[in-house]
Protein backbone atom coordinates (compact mmCIF):
# COMPACT_ATOMS: atom_id res chain seq x y z
CA UNK A 1 0.00 0.00 0.00
CA UNK A 2 1.30 2.91 -0.88
CA UNK A 3 -0.11 6.48 0.04
CA UNK A 4 -0.04 9.34 -1.88
CA UNK A 5 2.27 12.42 -1.03
CA UNK A 6 0.35 15.68 -0.31
CA UNK A 7 1.37 18.96 1.04
CA UNK A 8 0.70 19.57 4.88
CA UNK A 9 2.43 22.25 6.23
CA UNK A 10 0.49 22.48 9.66
CA UNK A 11 0.73 21.88 12.87
CA UNK A 12 -0.12 18.66 12.93
CA UNK A 13 1.94 17.69 10.74
CA UNK A 14 5.12 19.42 12.45
CA UNK A 15 4.26 17.66 15.94
CA UNK A 16 4.63 14.45 14.34
CA UNK A 17 7.79 15.21 12.83
CA UNK A 18 8.85 16.22 16.30
CA UNK A 19 7.57 13.27 17.60
CA UNK A 20 8.85 11.43 14.94
CA UNK A 21 12.49 12.38 14.88
CA UNK A 22 12.91 12.59 18.99
CA UNK A 23 11.35 8.38 18.84
CA UNK A 24 12.39 6.96 15.95
CA UNK A 25 15.28 5.25 17.14
CA UNK A 26 14.13 3.82 20.54
CA UNK A 27 11.34 2.54 18.45
CA UNK A 28 13.00 1.37 15.60
CA UNK A 29 15.57 -0.36 18.60
CA UNK A 30 12.28 -1.80 20.58
CA UNK A 31 11.33 -4.00 17.40
CA UNK A 32 14.37 -4.97 16.08
CA UNK A 33 15.29 -6.66 19.30
CA UNK A 34 11.78 -8.47 19.02
CA UNK A 35 11.58 -9.18 15.83
CA UNK A 36 14.19 -11.33 13.62
CA UNK A 37 14.75 -9.12 10.58
CA UNK A 38 15.14 -5.60 9.45
CA UNK A 39 12.02 -5.84 6.90
CA UNK A 40 9.43 -7.32 10.50
CA UNK A 41 11.13 -4.75 12.34
CA UNK A 42 9.96 -2.26 9.69
CA UNK A 43 6.35 -3.38 9.39
CA UNK A 44 6.45 -2.72 13.69
CA UNK A 45 7.91 1.38 13.28
CA UNK A 46 5.61 2.21 10.51
CA UNK A 47 2.68 0.88 11.98
CA UNK A 48 3.29 2.18 15.45
CA UNK A 49 4.15 5.84 13.64
CA UNK A 50 1.22 5.60 11.43
CA UNK A 51 -0.89 4.88 14.38
CA UNK A 52 0.13 7.71 16.27
CA UNK A 53 -0.39 10.20 13.58
CA UNK A 54 -3.91 9.23 13.30
CA UNK A 55 -4.41 9.33 16.98
CA UNK A 56 -2.10 12.59 17.16
CA UNK A 57 -4.60 13.97 19.72
CA UNK A 58 -4.44 11.15 21.73
CA UNK A 59 0.01 11.27 21.75
CA UNK A 60 1.03 12.43 25.29
CA UNK A 61 3.78 14.94 25.46
CA UNK A 62 6.84 14.70 26.37
CA UNK A 63 8.97 12.04 28.29
CA UNK A 64 5.23 10.11 28.17
CA UNK A 65 5.56 10.10 23.99
CA UNK A 66 8.24 7.76 23.95
CA UNK A 67 6.32 5.16 26.57
CA UNK A 68 3.07 5.98 24.78
CA UNK A 69 4.92 4.79 21.69
CA UNK A 70 6.38 1.76 22.89
CA UNK A 71 2.51 0.77 24.14
CA UNK A 72 1.61 1.10 20.40
CA UNK A 73 4.45 -0.80 19.33
CA UNK A 74 3.50 -3.73 21.72
CA UNK A 75 0.09 -4.09 20.32
CA UNK A 76 1.43 -4.12 17.13
CA UNK A 77 4.01 -7.00 17.98
CA UNK A 78 1.39 -9.10 20.00
CA UNK A 79 -1.07 -8.58 16.43
CA UNK A 80 1.77 -9.80 13.91
CA UNK A 81 2.67 -12.32 16.58
CA UNK A 82 -0.85 -13.82 16.18
CA UNK A 83 -0.75 -13.50 12.07
CA UNK A 84 -2.81 -10.33 11.62
CA UNK A 85 0.46 -8.66 10.33
CA UNK A 86 -0.67 -6.00 8.17
CA UNK A 87 2.25 -5.31 5.32
CA UNK A 88 1.84 -1.95 3.83
CA UNK A 89 3.97 -0.80 1.23
CA UNK A 90 4.50 2.44 3.84
CA UNK A 91 7.73 0.06 5.34
CA UNK A 92 9.45 -0.70 2.46
CA UNK A 93 12.18 1.68 2.25
CA UNK A 94 12.68 1.48 5.75
CA UNK A 95 12.70 -2.54 4.67
CA UNK A 96 15.90 -1.79 2.22
CA UNK A 97 17.90 0.19 5.17
CA UNK A 98 17.33 -2.72 7.54
CA UNK A 99 17.83 -5.54 5.23
CA UNK A 100 21.24 -6.42 6.24
CA UNK A 101 20.46 -6.19 10.04
CA UNK A 102 20.35 -9.23 11.88
CA UNK A 103 19.41 -9.40 15.95
CA UNK A 104 20.34 -13.61 15.72
CA UNK A 105 23.36 -12.80 18.20
CA UNK A 106 24.16 -16.28 18.55
CA UNK A 107 24.59 -16.52 22.31
CA UNK A 108 27.06 -19.33 23.52
CA UNK A 109 28.13 -20.57 26.89
CA UNK A 110 26.95 -18.95 29.93
CA UNK A 111 24.69 -16.69 27.80
CA UNK A 112 23.18 -19.32 25.78
CA UNK A 113 21.84 -20.65 29.22
CA UNK A 114 20.77 -17.72 30.20
CA UNK A 115 19.14 -17.01 26.87
CA UNK A 116 17.12 -20.72 27.02
CA UNK A 117 16.18 -19.86 30.68
CA UNK A 118 14.47 -16.73 29.25
CA UNK A 119 12.99 -17.84 26.24
CA UNK A 120 11.40 -20.47 28.54
CA UNK A 121 9.53 -17.84 30.55
CA UNK A 122 5.74 -16.65 29.66
CA UNK A 123 5.38 -14.08 27.07
CA UNK A 124 3.96 -11.69 30.09
CA UNK A 125 7.25 -12.05 31.82
CA UNK A 126 9.67 -12.02 29.10
CA UNK A 127 8.40 -8.80 28.15
CA UNK A 128 8.65 -7.10 31.41
CA UNK A 129 12.04 -8.10 31.82
CA UNK A 130 12.73 -7.21 28.31
CA UNK A 131 11.55 -3.41 29.00
CA UNK A 132 13.62 -3.24 32.00
CA UNK A 133 17.08 -4.81 30.85
CA UNK A 134 17.16 -4.03 26.99
CA UNK A 135 14.95 -0.39 27.28
CA UNK A 136 16.00 0.63 30.67
CA UNK A 137 12.85 1.52 32.08
CA UNK A 138 11.81 1.75 35.48
CA UNK A 139 8.94 1.00 37.35
CA UNK A 140 7.15 4.09 36.60
CA UNK A 141 7.61 3.88 32.89
CA UNK A 142 6.94 0.30 32.17
CA UNK A 143 3.17 1.42 34.20
CA UNK A 144 2.77 3.74 31.69
CA UNK A 145 3.01 1.32 28.68
CA UNK A 146 1.01 -1.49 30.39
CA UNK A 147 -1.49 1.07 31.96
CA UNK A 148 -1.38 0.01 34.78
CA UNK A 149 -0.26 0.75 38.23
CA UNK A 150 3.47 1.03 39.57
CA UNK A 151 2.62 -1.11 42.43
CA UNK A 152 1.18 -4.05 39.98
CA UNK A 153 4.40 -3.31 37.93
CA UNK A 154 6.71 -3.87 40.99
CA UNK A 155 5.04 -7.45 41.67
CA UNK A 156 4.70 -8.18 38.70
CA UNK A 157 8.65 -7.78 38.11
CA UNK A 158 9.07 -9.25 41.23
CA UNK A 159 7.41 -12.54 40.17
CA UNK A 160 9.04 -12.30 37.17
CA UNK A 161 12.70 -12.32 38.19
CA UNK A 162 11.78 -15.09 40.98
CA UNK A 163 10.29 -17.60 37.34
CA UNK A 164 13.61 -16.23 35.86
CA UNK A 165 16.25 -17.44 38.79
CA UNK A 166 14.42 -20.36 39.07
CA UNK A 167 14.86 -20.81 34.95
CA UNK A 168 18.14 -20.38 34.96
CA UNK A 169 18.75 -22.63 37.92
CA UNK A 170 16.92 -25.52 35.60
CA UNK A 171 19.17 -24.30 32.71
CA UNK A 172 22.36 -24.64 34.01
CA UNK A 173 21.59 -28.26 35.78
CA UNK A 174 20.37 -29.53 32.86
CA UNK A 175 23.76 -28.41 30.61
CA UNK A 176 27.14 -29.73 30.91
CA UNK A 177 29.82 -29.22 33.59
CA UNK A 178 31.97 -27.25 31.36
CA UNK A 179 29.21 -24.99 30.53
CA UNK A 180 28.20 -23.51 34.05
CA UNK A 181 30.22 -20.81 35.95
CA UNK A 182 31.56 -19.16 33.16
CA UNK A 183 30.10 -16.10 31.88
CA UNK A 184 31.95 -15.52 28.59
CA UNK A 185 31.29 -17.38 26.15
CA UNK A 186 32.79 -20.61 25.50
CA UNK A 187 31.89 -21.96 21.94
CA UNK A 188 31.00 -25.10 23.45
CA UNK A 189 27.05 -24.07 22.70
CA UNK A 190 26.38 -22.66 19.39
CA UNK A 191 22.98 -21.05 19.83
CA UNK A 192 22.34 -20.02 16.87
CA UNK A 193 19.57 -22.39 15.56
CA UNK A 194 18.25 -23.27 18.77
CA UNK A 195 17.93 -19.28 19.94
CA UNK A 196 16.81 -17.83 16.81
CA UNK A 197 14.23 -15.34 17.45
CA UNK A 198 14.44 -15.56 21.16
CA UNK A 199 12.77 -12.75 22.36
CA UNK A 200 10.72 -11.76 19.11
CA UNK A 201 9.42 -14.71 17.33
CA UNK A 202 7.38 -16.52 20.37
CA UNK A 203 6.71 -12.73 21.18
CA UNK A 204 6.95 -10.89 24.42
CA UNK A 205 3.73 -9.50 24.72
CA UNK A 206 1.61 -8.98 28.12
CA UNK A 207 -1.94 -9.81 27.87
CA UNK A 208 -4.51 -8.37 30.13
CA UNK A 209 -2.61 -4.74 30.42
CA UNK A 210 -4.76 -4.06 33.79
CA UNK A 211 -2.96 -5.58 37.03
CA UNK B 1 25.88 -11.73 38.30
CA UNK B 2 21.88 -9.79 38.86
CA UNK B 3 19.82 -11.35 37.06
CA UNK B 4 18.58 -8.02 35.29
CA UNK B 5 21.95 -7.42 33.90
CA UNK B 6 21.92 -10.90 32.50
CA UNK B 7 18.94 -10.24 30.40
CA UNK B 8 20.61 -6.91 29.20
CA UNK B 9 23.14 -8.87 27.69
CA UNK B 10 20.82 -10.87 25.91
CA UNK B 11 20.16 -7.60 24.11
CA UNK B 12 20.02 -8.04 20.38
CA UNK B 13 21.38 -4.56 19.44
CA UNK B 14 21.96 -1.44 21.18
CA UNK B 15 19.46 1.75 20.56
CA UNK B 16 23.26 3.38 19.46
CA UNK B 17 23.66 0.65 17.39
CA UNK B 18 20.34 1.37 15.72
CA UNK B 19 20.63 4.35 14.16
CA UNK B 20 22.68 4.21 12.01
CA UNK B 21 21.64 1.42 9.56
CA UNK B 22 18.50 4.63 8.24
CA UNK B 23 19.33 7.25 5.87
CA UNK B 24 17.77 10.61 6.65
CA UNK B 25 15.79 10.02 3.11
CA UNK B 26 13.86 7.10 4.80
CA UNK B 27 13.20 8.67 7.70
CA UNK B 28 11.38 11.54 5.00
CA UNK B 29 9.96 9.58 2.64
CA UNK B 30 8.19 7.59 6.18
CA UNK B 31 7.31 10.96 7.25
CA UNK B 32 5.54 11.90 3.59
CA UNK B 33 3.95 9.03 3.54
CA UNK B 34 1.84 8.71 6.94
CA UNK B 35 1.30 12.21 7.09
CA UNK B 36 -0.37 11.96 3.97
CA UNK B 37 -2.63 9.77 5.22
CA UNK B 38 -6.10 10.90 6.67
CA UNK B 39 -5.03 11.47 10.60
CA UNK B 40 -8.48 11.73 13.10
CA UNK B 41 -9.23 15.26 12.79
CA UNK B 42 -8.28 15.80 9.31
CA UNK B 43 -10.23 13.20 7.56
CA UNK B 44 -13.64 14.36 8.72
CA UNK B 45 -12.99 17.82 7.33
CA UNK B 46 -11.90 16.30 3.88
CA UNK B 47 -14.89 13.61 3.62
CA UNK B 48 -17.65 15.94 2.30
CA UNK B 49 -19.92 13.02 0.22
CA UNK B 50 -23.08 13.16 1.66
CA UNK B 51 -25.69 10.24 1.56
CA UNK B 52 -27.77 10.73 -1.64
CA UNK B 53 -31.31 10.42 0.09
CA UNK B 54 -30.22 13.20 2.51
CA UNK B 55 -30.50 15.39 -0.57
CA UNK B 56 -33.52 14.02 -1.55
CA UNK B 57 -36.30 16.96 -1.68
CA UNK B 58 -38.58 16.46 1.05
CA UNK B 59 -41.51 16.05 -0.81
CA UNK B 60 -40.01 13.03 -2.54
CA UNK B 61 -38.72 11.63 0.89
CA UNK B 62 -42.33 11.44 2.20
CA UNK B 63 -44.05 9.75 -0.83
CA UNK B 64 -41.62 7.27 -0.33
CA UNK B 65 -41.48 6.89 3.62
CA UNK B 66 -45.17 7.94 4.03
CA UNK B 67 -46.72 4.40 3.59
CA UNK B 68 -43.78 2.87 5.35
CA UNK B 69 -44.51 4.33 8.67
CA UNK B 70 -48.04 3.69 8.29
CA UNK B 71 -47.02 0.24 7.87
CA UNK B 72 -44.57 -0.35 9.97
CA UNK B 73 -45.17 2.38 13.03
CA UNK B 74 -46.60 0.18 15.83
CA UNK B 75 -43.35 -2.35 15.27
CA UNK B 76 -40.85 0.71 15.06
CA UNK B 77 -42.34 1.75 18.29
CA UNK B 78 -41.65 -1.38 20.12
CA UNK B 79 -38.49 -1.49 18.64
CA UNK B 80 -37.35 1.77 19.63
CA UNK B 81 -38.60 0.58 23.49
CA UNK B 82 -36.25 -2.37 23.41
CA UNK B 83 -33.32 -1.33 21.46
CA UNK B 84 -30.81 1.45 20.45
CA UNK B 85 -30.34 3.62 17.42
CA UNK B 86 -29.13 2.00 14.48
CA UNK B 87 -29.54 -1.39 15.83
CA UNK B 88 -31.43 -4.45 14.16
CA UNK B 89 -34.48 -5.73 16.69
CA UNK B 90 -35.36 -8.76 14.71
CA UNK B 91 -36.84 -7.39 11.31
CA UNK B 92 -36.59 -3.91 12.19
CA UNK B 93 -33.71 -1.60 11.84
CA UNK B 94 -34.26 0.84 15.00
CA UNK B 95 -33.53 4.52 15.06
CA UNK B 96 -32.88 6.43 11.68
CA UNK B 97 -34.69 4.80 8.79
CA UNK B 98 -32.33 2.05 7.35
CA UNK B 99 -31.91 4.07 3.72
CA UNK B 100 -30.33 6.74 5.46
CA UNK B 101 -28.07 4.96 8.27
CA UNK B 102 -24.47 4.51 6.78
CA UNK B 103 -24.07 1.20 9.08
CA UNK B 104 -26.22 -1.21 11.07
CA UNK B 105 -25.53 -2.91 14.30
CA UNK B 106 -26.70 -6.20 14.93
CA UNK B 107 -26.45 -7.87 18.24
CA UNK B 108 -25.61 -11.52 18.15
CA UNK B 109 -24.71 -13.44 21.34
CA UNK B 110 -21.25 -11.29 22.58
CA UNK B 111 -20.65 -9.53 19.69
CA UNK B 112 -21.96 -6.48 17.32
CA UNK B 113 -21.65 -6.81 14.41
CA UNK B 114 -21.60 -3.45 12.25
CA UNK B 115 -22.13 -3.47 8.46
CA UNK B 116 -21.48 -0.34 6.16
CA UNK B 117 -24.38 0.50 4.52
CA UNK B 118 -23.68 3.41 2.88
CA UNK B 119 -19.39 3.25 1.89
CA UNK B 120 -19.82 7.28 0.50
CA UNK B 121 -21.17 8.70 4.05
CA UNK B 122 -20.01 11.38 5.40
CA UNK B 123 -17.25 10.56 8.01
CA UNK B 124 -19.48 12.53 10.94
CA UNK B 125 -22.37 9.74 9.94
CA UNK B 126 -20.63 6.47 10.71
CA UNK B 127 -18.36 8.91 13.84
CA UNK B 128 -22.16 9.41 15.17
CA UNK B 129 -23.60 5.78 14.79
CA UNK B 130 -20.69 4.59 16.55
CA UNK B 131 -20.98 7.11 19.39
CA UNK B 132 -24.60 6.37 19.54
CA UNK B 133 -23.46 2.63 20.45
CA UNK B 134 -20.89 3.61 22.98
CA UNK B 135 -18.34 2.64 21.03
CA UNK B 136 -15.05 4.57 20.43
CA UNK B 137 -14.87 3.12 17.15
CA UNK B 138 -13.16 5.58 14.31
CA UNK B 139 -14.36 3.58 10.79
CA UNK B 140 -13.08 5.10 7.53
CA UNK B 141 -13.87 4.39 3.69
CA UNK B 142 -11.01 5.88 2.40
CA UNK B 143 -10.75 6.58 -1.65
CA UNK B 144 -8.52 3.69 -2.79
CA UNK B 145 -7.10 3.09 -6.27
CA UNK B 146 -8.14 0.04 -7.69
CA UNK B 147 -5.80 -2.90 -6.45
CA UNK B 148 -6.95 -1.97 -2.93
CA UNK B 149 -10.67 -0.97 -3.31
CA UNK B 150 -12.42 -3.63 -1.10
CA UNK B 151 -9.25 -4.36 1.18
CA UNK B 152 -8.65 -3.29 4.73
CA UNK B 153 -6.35 -0.75 4.39
CA UNK B 154 -5.88 -0.08 8.28
CA UNK B 155 -6.60 -1.84 11.83
CA UNK B 156 -5.17 0.06 14.79
CA UNK B 157 -6.53 1.13 18.02
CA UNK B 158 -5.55 0.90 22.20
CA UNK B 159 -7.21 -1.33 25.14
CA UNK B 160 -8.53 -4.96 23.73
CA UNK B 161 -8.97 -3.75 20.30
CA UNK B 162 -7.82 -6.96 19.12
CA UNK B 163 -10.40 -8.82 20.07
CA UNK B 164 -12.56 -6.66 17.08
CA UNK B 165 -12.78 -8.86 13.94
CA UNK B 166 -13.35 -8.18 10.06
CA UNK B 167 -16.10 -9.16 8.52
CA UNK B 168 -15.59 -10.11 4.98
CA UNK B 169 -18.24 -11.42 2.77
CA UNK B 170 -18.00 -12.87 -0.58
CA UNK B 171 -20.02 -11.68 -3.49
CA UNK B 172 -21.17 -8.79 -0.84
CA UNK B 173 -18.17 -6.23 -2.43
CA UNK B 174 -18.95 -2.80 -3.03
CA UNK B 175 -17.18 -3.52 -6.39
CA UNK B 176 -15.29 -6.13 -7.62
CA UNK B 177 -11.97 -4.14 -7.72
CA UNK B 178 -10.01 -6.73 -5.41
CA UNK B 179 -11.75 -9.83 -5.55
CA UNK B 180 -14.75 -10.89 -4.18
CA UNK B 181 -14.25 -11.70 -0.52
CA UNK B 182 -14.44 -7.89 0.61
CA UNK B 183 -14.41 -6.34 4.03
CA UNK B 184 -18.05 -5.30 4.62
CA UNK B 185 -18.06 -4.37 8.77
CA UNK B 186 -16.52 -5.00 11.65
CA UNK B 187 -17.39 -7.51 14.43
CA UNK B 188 -17.19 -5.96 18.10
CA UNK B 189 -16.84 -7.99 21.12
CA UNK B 190 -19.59 -6.53 24.09
CA UNK B 191 -16.40 -6.23 26.36
CA UNK B 192 -14.98 -3.79 23.86
CA UNK B 193 -13.07 -0.68 26.11
CA UNK B 194 -10.80 0.42 24.29
CA UNK B 195 -10.54 3.05 20.75
CA UNK B 196 -10.11 1.49 17.23
CA UNK B 197 -9.68 2.65 13.92
CA UNK B 198 -10.19 1.20 11.15
CA UNK B 199 -10.16 1.83 7.47
CA UNK B 200 -11.67 0.19 4.45
CA UNK B 201 -10.27 1.18 0.98
CA UNK B 202 -13.50 2.05 -1.32
CA UNK B 203 -14.21 3.20 -5.58
CA UNK B 204 -12.80 6.59 -5.78
CA UNK B 205 -15.14 9.21 -7.09
CA UNK B 206 -14.93 10.75 -10.35
CA UNK B 207 -11.59 12.98 -10.24
CA UNK B 208 -11.25 12.37 -6.33
CA UNK B 209 -7.40 11.60 -5.61
CA UNK B 210 -7.12 8.59 -4.07
CA UNK B 211 -6.03 8.47 -0.15
CA UNK B 212 -4.33 5.16 -0.10
CA UNK B 213 -2.69 3.45 -2.84
CA UNK B 214 -1.68 0.14 -3.91
CA UNK B 215 1.80 -0.26 -7.16
CA UNK B 216 0.96 1.21 -9.83
CA UNK B 217 2.04 -1.98 -11.39
CA UNK B 218 -0.90 -4.29 -9.60
CA UNK B 219 -3.31 -5.71 -11.70
CA UNK B 220 -6.31 -3.89 -11.56
CA UNK B 221 -3.96 0.05 -11.76
CA UNK B 222 -3.01 1.99 -14.51
CA UNK B 223 0.25 0.73 -15.58
CA UNK B 224 -0.12 -3.14 -14.59
CA UNK B 225 2.06 -5.19 -15.65
CA UNK B 226 4.78 -2.32 -17.27
CA UNK B 227 8.02 -1.55 -16.40
CA UNK B 228 9.11 1.88 -16.16
CA UNK B 229 10.91 2.38 -13.13
CA UNK B 230 14.71 3.69 -14.47
CA UNK B 231 13.78 4.53 -17.93
CA UNK B 232 13.98 8.17 -19.07
CA UNK B 233 11.08 10.29 -18.58
CA UNK B 234 10.26 10.36 -22.35
CA UNK B 235 10.00 7.03 -23.03
CA UNK B 236 7.69 6.35 -20.09
CA UNK B 237 5.64 9.02 -20.68
CA UNK B 238 5.23 7.31 -24.56
CA UNK B 239 4.17 4.59 -22.91
CA UNK B 240 1.96 5.85 -20.25
CA UNK B 241 -0.12 7.98 -23.24
CA UNK B 242 -1.13 4.21 -24.79
CA UNK B 243 -2.71 3.36 -21.34
CA UNK B 244 -4.53 7.04 -21.73
CA UNK B 245 -2.49 7.97 -18.17
CA UNK B 246 -1.38 11.31 -17.63
CA UNK B 247 0.83 13.04 -15.17
CA UNK B 248 -0.67 14.54 -11.91
CA UNK B 249 2.53 15.68 -10.18
CA UNK B 250 6.30 15.21 -10.29
CA UNK B 251 8.07 14.90 -7.15
CA UNK B 252 12.14 15.12 -7.19
CA UNK B 253 15.08 15.82 -4.73
CA UNK B 254 16.22 19.00 -3.96
CA UNK B 255 19.49 19.78 -2.26
CA UNK B 256 19.84 16.01 -1.21
CA UNK B 257 16.48 14.86 0.89
CA UNK B 258 13.76 17.49 0.31
CA UNK B 259 11.50 16.07 -1.66
CA UNK B 260 10.06 18.97 -3.93
CA UNK B 261 7.24 18.90 -6.14
CA UNK B 262 7.51 20.50 -9.91
CA UNK B 263 4.50 20.70 -12.21
CA UNK B 264 7.23 19.86 -15.41
CA UNK B 265 10.61 17.90 -15.84
CA UNK B 266 13.08 17.56 -18.43
CA UNK B 267 12.40 14.52 -21.06
CA UNK B 268 15.93 13.11 -20.22
CA UNK B 269 14.82 12.57 -16.55
CA UNK B 270 15.05 9.13 -15.40
CA UNK B 271 11.56 7.73 -13.53
CA UNK B 272 12.25 6.47 -9.83
CA UNK B 273 9.01 5.59 -8.63
CA UNK B 274 5.50 5.46 -9.85
CA UNK B 275 2.29 6.52 -7.05
CA UNK B 276 -1.17 6.28 -8.01
CA UNK B 277 -2.80 9.71 -8.20
CA UNK B 278 -6.33 9.34 -9.05
CA UNK B 279 -8.27 7.80 -11.95
CA UNK B 280 -6.05 8.20 -15.09
CA UNK B 281 -3.31 9.45 -13.04
CA UNK B 282 -0.07 9.24 -11.41
CA UNK B 283 2.85 10.94 -9.42
CA UNK B 284 5.87 10.27 -10.94
CA UNK B 285 9.05 10.57 -8.67
CA UNK B 286 12.19 11.26 -11.12
CA UNK B 287 15.49 13.13 -10.97
CA UNK B 288 18.47 13.68 -13.38
CA UNK B 289 20.72 10.75 -12.30
CA UNK B 290 20.25 7.35 -13.37
CA UNK B 291 19.67 5.81 -9.82
CA UNK B 292 17.75 7.75 -7.24
CA UNK B 293 20.54 9.25 -4.45
CA UNK B 294 20.12 7.91 -1.28
CA UNK B 295 22.22 8.22 1.71
CA UNK B 296 22.08 4.37 1.67
CA UNK B 297 22.29 1.86 3.61
CA UNK B 298 24.82 -0.02 5.65
CA UNK B 299 27.08 -1.41 3.41
CA UNK B 300 27.12 -5.63 2.55
CA UNK B 301 28.28 -7.62 5.35
CA UNK B 302 28.06 -4.74 7.68
CA UNK B 303 28.98 -6.64 11.40
CA UNK B 304 26.40 -8.20 13.18
CA UNK B 305 25.59 -5.57 16.56
CA UNK B 306 26.84 -7.34 19.45
CA UNK B 307 24.81 -8.06 22.78
CA UNK B 308 24.82 -4.32 24.64
CA UNK B 309 24.12 -3.84 28.28
CA UNK B 310 21.33 -1.86 28.59
CA UNK B 311 20.41 -1.91 24.74
CA UNK B 312 20.68 1.99 24.57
Amino acid sequence: MRHTPAVRGDDRRRRFEDIYHTNCTPILGYALRRTTNGEDAADVVAETFLTAWRRLDDVPPGDETKLWLYGVARRVLANYHRGERRKTELSERLSRDLALVHTDPGYTGRLALVATAFRSLSEADRELLALVGWEGLDHGEISAVFGCSRNAVRIRLHRARTRFAEAVGRSESNSPPEATGKFEATGKFEATGQLKGIGPAHLNVMNGDRA
Amino acid sequence: MNDLNQIAELSPISDAEVSQFVSDRTHAGLIAAITSTPSRSSAAQRSKARWLTARMPMTRRWLVAAPVVLGIAGAVLIANLIGRPGEHVGPINVGLPKARAALTFTHHGHFIDVIVTNPYADQKKYDAEFKAHGLKIKLQLVAASPSLVDTTVYFGGTGNFSGIKVITEKGRCFTGGAGSNCPVGIRVPLNFRGTADVAFGRPAKPGEQYETTGSAFARGEALHGLHIIGHRLGAVLTLMKTRHVTVAVYHTLKHGNDEVTISKAPSNWYVYDVIPWSKGKVLLEVGKTRHQPSAGPPTAGAPVPTPSPTGR
